[in-house]
């Protein structure tokens, strides 16, 4: 029993329980991570920064030839005139006005359409200065960074030939890797940003609300309404907001409150939650363990449906707990804080289920003792199953209810669950829409440092640590959870059916700037096991103690990005002489990337074009970080708002399109 | 938005229940697919009437208030007597050199007002509808031409508050159409390409993709025989107790299960490829090459058509329609330009035709953006789990 209990320890202590792993691999993998994270960062600015200064270089190279030709080509228009006018009133015997000036005349009109023509077509400035060139080494970084942010002023352009198709592929090439690089430089800057919202600003409020948090141990259902009663509004208000919702629409009681930061991966977890459940369970059915924990895990399946309705007994249970393991339980509870329900989930379900279990079972010293010997070879082979399951259930899609992996599994659950198999024909590939909720979890532990691995093993640890603690005193709580059963499946199946509609993939929006950025948002940064956790919307796991669920308010981002376009405003009305209108006007345009470009920084001020141009590149590569910064921020809770909205309107299914509406 | 705003509103109102109901439907019909194009055409053509009234009257009234500015200079004519003045001057004695430098100053100044004047921007002239129409397309879109921009304070304004409604509506837009166009898309592929309409093709081609799976299966099974031993063998050394059994477990788990994914996947009965061919076409996955031939296609037949209705050639065709699609917009080619083209119903045309390549042409790419994403996740999650394979088997 003690033994499991090491075992049982919470997720970031567990590098010493998992000792398979090799203390040389735990270091390579810990660089690997470092690493990546650098890579990710670091060289990615570094990237985007010489791409913008070898497009420099190469539009330099290429139009700044064609620009001195046309200026060059101005002047001998002007000479050509000159000189024909010369003649002509040189060679006319008799100099008459009339004559004199029709001819003239037509020359200047000529004259006059070729200029403008240069102006036009070959994108002359007026300006005549061979020194003085749009195309210096400033002006071309400007005109790339112009081209992959989108914004596009168009007051240089290229004329040749050879730039437009440079441009082309410039741009073809160069706008995803900005993308890239704003939606990276954004989710840091998310993360600091609220980091320091939630620890310097909020800190007083965020203290007090952890504090009988830990102390109380499990229960969040409860706890997160009583907080969302009591206290102040700023730190729980999303809380509030998350619970009453889902106490409204989902039934499924208060405790999928916390559930998760973003409604789309909470719908997904309610839906894809269950699926992924089933699999998890089955491959530790299969994987390694002897019947009983084959019945463990079966169990559950049934066990699950009627867990929210008994909220009181749930709570005995966990009070029970908390006050015998209220140590370990503190810290454990840290790091489900950060957890989702689903989590919590499981660990009713196994609470449940080792419970009925266990009263014809065998003392739970014996079964603990057997439990930890297969343990360690479990992960290993549980894992290499999931993967065997993957690998076929990929390529030709088969219905779930023919994976046989689930042949023991399912018989056991055809009595007491019909869902699996409802869900199994209609959502014929379970591998394409369960794992990114997977990942995305195995994600969100990975970031706190621990290894991609460890899902499985954590929940066999809330697994066993459950079991071990009901395990003592399981004759305490009556077998209650047969009431609700046929509520519960109902719901359980419109959270799949929800979870179907669910898109297989994130999708791009538009080929601008802003939407992408939630989607291909992660990408970038993680190493090659994360790289399809797009769903994530966890990127606030911080260190161990950051709240991460909690949003920074909207207005703050609203002001924030407000507040930085007038302080735009106010310098370029100071640098460029513009009216504050105007700047604010110029602000805005460029930071919406819209870039009309009848408002271009380095126009007015001749002298000082390089700084200007520093200074408005500067400008906008931040401004535009700052907004996917607070698209970043705000989203989820707009979209939770917006949802909200179409809920009450009756226009349920246009969620999904309505919550796209302000990303 | 309003209308959403007025069901809204409504709503707190019980006594009009059908009214609310009314409401929400048309809300819901305006956010559905049809709607929402819809939507974005009359705001856009709403914006063009604003913008145009805007700018038009704030012409008049500074015009009104200021006359000097908008006094058209003959600068042309001016600079004909000017030289005229020096030519009739210069008769008597013909100094050439001088003579030159002075007509050619007069001419550099005739070239810096007609510059200007160039530069200055388009007068109000270009607020016509299609125009306006064109610019407020380009708000909503972020394209941003800059060919016809606001002068005024209030056009200014106006634009700022355009922009923040329209850009959202704008988004929901491609998301929307570009779901369609993406699920229809599939369809098609799926039908034609697939050849789904054809069932003894389909057929034939699942079961080719089985037994490659089997090989598969087969092959990881075989693997698992071997890492399960390496890793329970592994796993006695670091576990004290009971190393015996767990091994023996694994061994037999691993190999039940790799077996019976083997017995499944010989005995793919015609019922499951029947329901595999039926099947939904979500699972259907574009290749990205089909995507990216869609999308070169359409800028290739936006720079044909511009080509032939604007004069250009085909690189300036190809330039502008990626330029535009790309969302940059420089607006050095701009359709329905002045100066190049001087039919004004041609002019007025064009920017409709514009608008609606536009409209059209980011519903594609938004198409196929969502298509080749969905196609890269996949890959990559193929990717992923093949090197996960691999990085196990290594370790264990």
């Amino acid at each position: 029993m003690s033994g499991r209990r090491a075992q049982s320890l919470p997720a970031h202590m567990v590098e010493p329980a998992k000792p398979e792993r090799g203390r040389c691999v735990a270091a390579i993998c810990f660089s690997w991570k470092i690493i990546t994270c650098i890579v990710s960062h670091v060289l990615l600015v570094l990237l985007v920064v010489s791409y913008c200064v070898g497009g420099a270089y190469l539009f330099q190279h290429l139009e700044r030839p064609h620009e001195l030709e046309v200026k060059r080509d101005i002047q001998n228009l002007r000479f050509n005139l000159t000189e024909n006018i010369w003649l002509l009133s040189d060679d006319a015997l008799v100099l008459r006005e009339s004559d004199w000036m029709a001819n003239v005349s037509k020359h200047l009109a000529n004259f006059e359409k070729q200029i403008l023509t240069a102006i036009k077509a070959d994108g002359w400035d007026g300006d005549e200065d061979l020194r003085k060139s749009q195309w210096t080494f400033a002006g071309s970084l400007f005109y790339s960074i112009i081209v992959i942010t989108t914004i596009g002023y168009g007051h240089i352009s290229p004329r040749t030939d050879w730039g437009k198709v440079t441009t082309i592929f410039y741009a073809i090439v160069g706008i995803p890797l900005m993308l890239i690089c704003l939606s990276n430089i954004g989710d840091v800057m998310a993360t600091s940003f609220r980091f320091l919202y939630w620890r310097i600003c909020c800190y007083v409020c965020t203290r007090t609300a952890k504090r009988p948090r830990n102390a109380r141990s499990r229960q969040r259902s409860v706890r997160g309404q009583r907080y969302a009663r009591s206290q102040p509004p700023p730190s729980f208000r999303r809380s509030m907001k998350m619970t009453q919702r889902s106490g409204n629409d989902s039934g499924f009681g208060p405790s999928m409150g916390h559930a998760h930061s973003d409604p789309e991966l909470r719908t997904m977890g309610r839906g894809v939650g269950g699926g992924y459940d089933d699999r998890e369970f089955g491959h530790r059915s299969s994987g390694g363990r002897n019947r009983r924990q084959q019945q463990i895990a079966a169990q559950p399946r049934q066990q699950r449906h009627n867990i929210y309705g008994d909220e009181y007994e749930m709570q005995t249970q966990t009070l029970n707990r908390g006050n015998r393991y209220s140590s370990r339980q503190r810290q454990r509870d840290r790091m489900r804080d950060r957890h989702t329900v689903e989590r919590e989930r499981y660990r009713h379900d196994f609470d449940a289920g080792s419970m009925e279990d266990f009263s014809d079972l065998q003392p739970p010293a014996k079964r603990a003792a057997s439990v930890r010997s297969v343990r360690s070879p479990q992960h290993q082979e549980s894992k290499a199953s999931r993967e065997l399951h993957r690998l076929h259930s990929a390529p030709g899609r088969v219905a779930r209810s023919q994976v046989p992996s689930s042949e023991r599994r399912s018989s056991r659950w055809q009595p007491c669950d019909v869902n699996p198999h409802a869900m199994a024909t209609t959502w014929s590939s379970p591998d394409y829409d369960a794992p990114p909720q997977g990942s995305s979890r195995d994600h969100r532990r990975d970031r706190r440092g621990r290894s991609p691995r460890s899902y499985e093993d954590y929940v066999e640890e809330s697994f066993d640590e459950v079991s071990l603690c009901d395990g003592g005193h399981y004759e305490d709580y009556p077998p209650v959870h047969s009431k609700s059963r046929s509520r519960e499946p109902r719901r359980n199946h419109r959270r799949r059916e929800r979870a179907e509609r669910l898109p297989p993939s994130p999708r791009i929006m538009s080929p601008m700037g802003f939407p992408v950025q939630r989607q291909i948002r992660r990408r970038p940064s993680y190493e090659y096991d994360e790289d399809d956790s797009m769903y994530g919307e966890d990127y606030g796991d911080y260190g161990d103690l950051l709240p991460k669920d909690r949003p920074v308010p909207i207005w703050l981002c609203v002001f924030l990005v407000v507040s930085y376009i007038l302080g735009g405003a106010a310098l370029f009305a100071y640098w460029e002489n513009w009216s504050f209108l105007d700047s604010a006007y110029f602000c805005f345009i460029t930071l919406t990337t819209i870039g009309f470009g009848d408002f271009v920084p380095a126009k007015g001020v001749k002298d000082e074009s390089e700084q200007s141009i520093a200074y408005c590149s500067l400008y906008l590569l931040f401004g535009i970080a700052l907004l996917a910064m607070s698209f970043n921020l705000v989203q989820e809770e707009f979209i939770a708002n917006v949802k909200e909205v179409a809920r009450r309107l009756g226009i349920l299914k246009d969620d999904d399109e309505d919550d796209r509406d302000e990303e | 938005m309003s209308s959403r705003r007025s069901s809204f509103r409504r709503k707190e109102k019980p006594a009009f229940q059908r009214f609310k109901d009314h409401c929400r439907h048309f809300t819901a019909f305006m956010f559905s697919n049809v709607g929402i194009i819809l939507l974005v055409t009359f705001y856009t053509i709403g914006g063009a009437f604003i913008f145009q009234a805007i700018e038009i009257f704030e012409y008049e009234r500074l015009r009104s208030e200021k006359p000097h500015r908008f006094i058209e200079r003959n600068v042309s004519g001016e600079c004909l007597t000017r030289i005229w003045e020096l030519t009739a001057e210069n008769i008597s004695f013909f100094d050439h050199k001088a003579y030159r430098k002075r007509v050619n100053d007069v001419l550099l100044e005739y070239q810096r007002a007609i510059v200007k004047k160039q530069l200055k921007g388009p007068d109000v002239e270009q607020w016509s509808f299609s125009g306006a129409f064109l610019y407020s397309l380009t708000v909503i879109t972020t394209i941003g031409y800059g060919n016809i921009t606001p002068h005024s304070e209030w056009g200014k304004l106006a634009t700022i508050l355009y922009a923040i409604i329209g850009m959202p509506l704008f988004l929901l837009y491609l998301s929307n159409i570009g779901d369609v166009l993406a699920k229809s898309f599939k369809w098609i592929y799926s039908k034609v390409c697939l050849c789904r309409i054809c069932p003894g093709v389909a057929k034939r081609r699942i079961i080719r993709e089985r037994r490659k799976m089997r090989h598969l299966a087969r092959a990881l099974q075989m693997h698992h025989m071997e890492s399960g031993g390496g890793s329970s063998s592994y796993s006695s050394s670091s576990s004290t107790t009971n190393s015996n059994s767990s091994s023996s477990t694994d061994y037999t788990k691993s190999s039940y299960r790799s077996s019976s994914i083997v017995d499944v996947a010989y005995s793919g009965s015609d019922s499951d490829i029947e329901r595999e061919i039926r099947g939904s076409t979500d699972e259907i996955t574009v290749p990205l090459t089909v995507c990216i031939f869609v999308m070169v296609g359409y800028i290739l037949w936006g720079a044909l058509l511009f080509g032939r209705w604007e004069d250009w050639n085909y690189l300036d065709g190809s330039y502008f329609c990626l330029i535009s699609l790309s969302s940059i917009g420089f607006g050095d080619l701009v359709p329905g330009d002045r100066v190049i083209t001087a039919d004004r119903d041609k002019v007025e045309v064009s920017f409709i035709l514009c608008a609606v390549y536009l409209l059209l042409g980011m519903a594609v790419i938004a198409m196929c953006f969502n298509l080749m994403q969905e196609e890269v996740v996949h890959n990559i999650r193929a990717i992923k789990r093949g090197f996960k394979a691999c990085f196990r088997c290594r370790s264990s």
